[in-house]
């Protein structure tokens, strides 16, 4: 995928596969260049989500249990964008994440730190009218990982954005503002223009923060959606 | 223009985020025929991927088919849809998600090797890893991200 920055200089958003610092692309990125072909022939329209497979309290990842996971309390909320900056309304979001400590519900998370026995971590909503989104949930921790020795990945959520035409499908990951780790993460790092990466970052938000309740964090999402349009230039 | 976000990794974790989709994909999917098409994924060494995830669609004269499927511990991964439309190839177009993949790969199983505008932009050398085998229980469509049988994969 490209993308043209407002000069008119054509640069790519995704990050290369080809990138050695992140050890497990050693060997999983293919090494014959993409077969480039035009948007119209790859894309097929996805079909949509209602209300029956996604429900209004998936969104909340607080009370999915009989207690309350322990760890900070924040609000995410954004909204879902088209390049034009428009919204996009009724469409499927995922996402998932560790918890407080740093630990995934996950069989092969072998971090020694623990699990929550009432927090699962994952949920998912459909925008709203204006492509508004809003999930209640906790602050993931940091996690160690065997990328290098004493790797930390920084606190992060994974998103996942179905989209409503198969190019237009994208799983990111979402990050806090401010983290120490962020200057070292080979991931967060592999998307090489800063302007790009920064759309990685939340942004702390007044708004959406709950008073004597939980801190809200702005994580706006915007999706190339051109629909096999042409991109000026091409 | 707005600045579109990056892609960045499914990474090791997602199953429990992402599994939930397999019930609502078959209420999506109402159909008639099917067919099966099923495979696994290897890495530079042939070594087969136990974490990866497959998305899949395409047309049939019932409509847009969905489908996502987790490789299971074997790298296996398999879909039942309905037979792809004539008029649209017999073509079903995959995306692969995986740690260790920044972003995407995306590629496109040929049930036949009818030509097509794409399959005719791939060096002839190279067409013949997007082109499934028929076997007793469906179509075999493996993939492989390097090494002297990469598939090919595509972008736009
Ligand atoms: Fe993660």
């Amino acid at each position: 995928m490209v993308s043209y920055d407002s000069d008119g200089v054509k640069f790519s958003i995704d990050p290369s596969n080809d990138t050695d610092e992140y050890r497990s692309s050693v060997l999983r990125a293919p090494k014959q260049p993409l077969i480039v072909v035009p948007e119209r022939l790859l894309n097929t329209t996805m079909p949509i989500f209602d209300s029956s497979l996604v429900k209004e309290s998936d969104s909340d990842i607080l009370h999915q249990h009989n207690g309350e996971p322990l760890g900070e309390r924040i609000r995410v909320t954004g909204r879902l964008l088209n390049s034009e900056g428009r919204g996009l309304g009724g469409q499927l979001i995922e996402l998932w994440q560790a918890n407080a400590a740093g630990r995934y519900r996950h069989a092969v998370d072998d971090h020694q730190a623990p699990l929550d026995p009432n927090f699962t971590g994952a949920g998912r909503a459909l925008t709203g009218d204006d492509g508004t989104f809003s999930f209640l949930t906790i602050k993931p921790g940091a996690y160690p990982w065997k990328n290098a020795p004493n790797a930390w990945r920084p606190a992060h959520i994974h998103f996942s954005i179905f989209g409503r035409a198969f190019t237009e499908r994208l799983i990111t990951q979402m990050y806090f503002p401010g983290d120490p780790l962020l200057a070292f993460d080979p991931i967060f790092n592999s998307v090489r223009q800063e302007r790009v990466r920064n759309r990685l970052v939340a942004n702390f938000d007044w708004e959406a923060t709950q008073e004597e309740y939980a801190l809200g964090y702005r994580f706006d999402i915007v999706i190339n959606g051109h629909l096999g349009i042409p991109l000026e230039g091409q | 223009m707005t600045i579109p976000t990056p892609s960045q990794t499914i990474g090791p974790f997602f199953h429990f985020g992402l599994e939930w989709m397999g019930e609502a994909g078959t209420q999506l999917a109402k159909r008639q025929h099917s067919i099966t098409i099923y495979g696994k994924i290897f890495d530079g060494t042939d070594q087969p991927i136990p974490d990866a995830l497959v998305e899949m669609i395409h047309h049939s004269i019932e409509g847009v088919q969905f489908g996502r499927a987790i490789c299971d511990p074997t790298g296996k991964y398999c879909f039942n849809t309905a037979p792809p439309a004539q008029d649209d190839g017999a073509v079903i177009q995959l995306r692969i998600f995986a740690r260790g993949l920044l972003q995407p790969l995306v590629t496109r199983l040929y049930l036949s090797d009818t030509m097509d505008e794409v399959l005719e932009s791939v060096d002839p050398n190279r067409r013949g890893t997007l082109v499934a085998t028929p076997t007793a229980s469906g179509f075999c469509f493996d993939i492989y991200l390097q090494g002297p049988k990469e598939t090919v994969f595509f972008a736009w």
